[in-house]
């Protein structure tokens, strides 16, 4: 009976991991803004939800905090991009400074997304921003361009198991001893 | 008395199941990967692979087993 118990165990378990995500959200005093060249098309974080993006680009981004303070300030932040479990969340991008007194960054930034990542799906691009003048987060829903096949490596991985697992519950439900 | 099948590799073989028709379904666009269809599809997993370890239905002929 222990055995069913361990194994139930583990179904609540990865329950646990496909816990619904947070929804939609940017909070804190920041503002930012990105480009994306190739595209052609310009999102602002506060007003951007449900986007298409390509998998590879240039993005011209502008980022700023709402602060009167003037002196030294340290600050840390970076953007994820959550997998389905088991696959941990992707760093797109991260930031630090220990001290400084400037409140914007502008710049570009190259990405090219590794095949792992599923494409024509819709996934959570989260963002924070710890700042001793406030912490900012936020989270866009975004679809990779593309279909099923242009990231194989998920879609393969997810087809084999369905295969290898039915074959299990097949040789599951026979009689043991059974040839 | 009758044989029986595999209950506990039928529940981890059941809820991986489960677990990977839920992920093909997501990369193919037919659910978000919030949909409680992926839950409902592991713990449909977990009880029938559980089930089907149990009762042993493949593979039987119509003579007795005792």
């Amino acid at each position: 009976m222990h055995r069913i118990l361990i194994t139930a165990g583990l179904g609540l378990g990865t329950l646990v991991l496909l816990a619904s995500p947070a929804s939609a959200k940017v909070n804190g005093p920041c503002t930012g803004t990105g480009t994306f060249k190739a595209q052609g098309k310009t999102y602002d974080a506060a007003t951007t939800d449900d986007i298409t993006l390509p998998a590879k680009d240039t993005v011209s981004y502008k980022g700023a905090i709402t602060t009167t303070s003037t002196a030294q300030r340290q600050h840390h932040g970076e953007i994820d991009l959550k997998l389905p479990a088991p696959l941990p969340a992707l760093k797109i991008t991260s930031w630090k400074s220990t001290g400084t007194v400037k409140t914007s960054d502008e710049g570009d930034f190259d990405y090219d997304l590794p095949s792992i990542v599923p494409r024509g799906v819709k996934l959570d691009l989260t963002g924070e921003h710890i700042d001793t003048a406030g912490t900012c987060t936020g989270s866009v829903r975004i679809t990779i361009e593309g279909g099923p096949f242009d990231a194989p490596v998920p879609t393969s991985v997810a087809l084999a198991g369905t295969v290898v697992t039915a074959a299990g519950l097949a040789f599951a439900a026979r009689p043991k001893g059974l040839r | 008395m009758k044989r029986r099948g595999r209950p506990i590799l039928g529940a981890i073989s059941g809820l991986l199941l489960g677990l990977f028709l839920g992920l093909d379904l997501f990369f193919f666009g037919v659910i978000p990967l919030d949909s409680i269809v992926i839950t409902a599809l592991v713990v449909i997993g977990l009880v029938g692979g559980v089930a089907l370890g149990l009762l042993a239905p493949l593979g039987r002929s119509n003579r007795s087993t005792s």
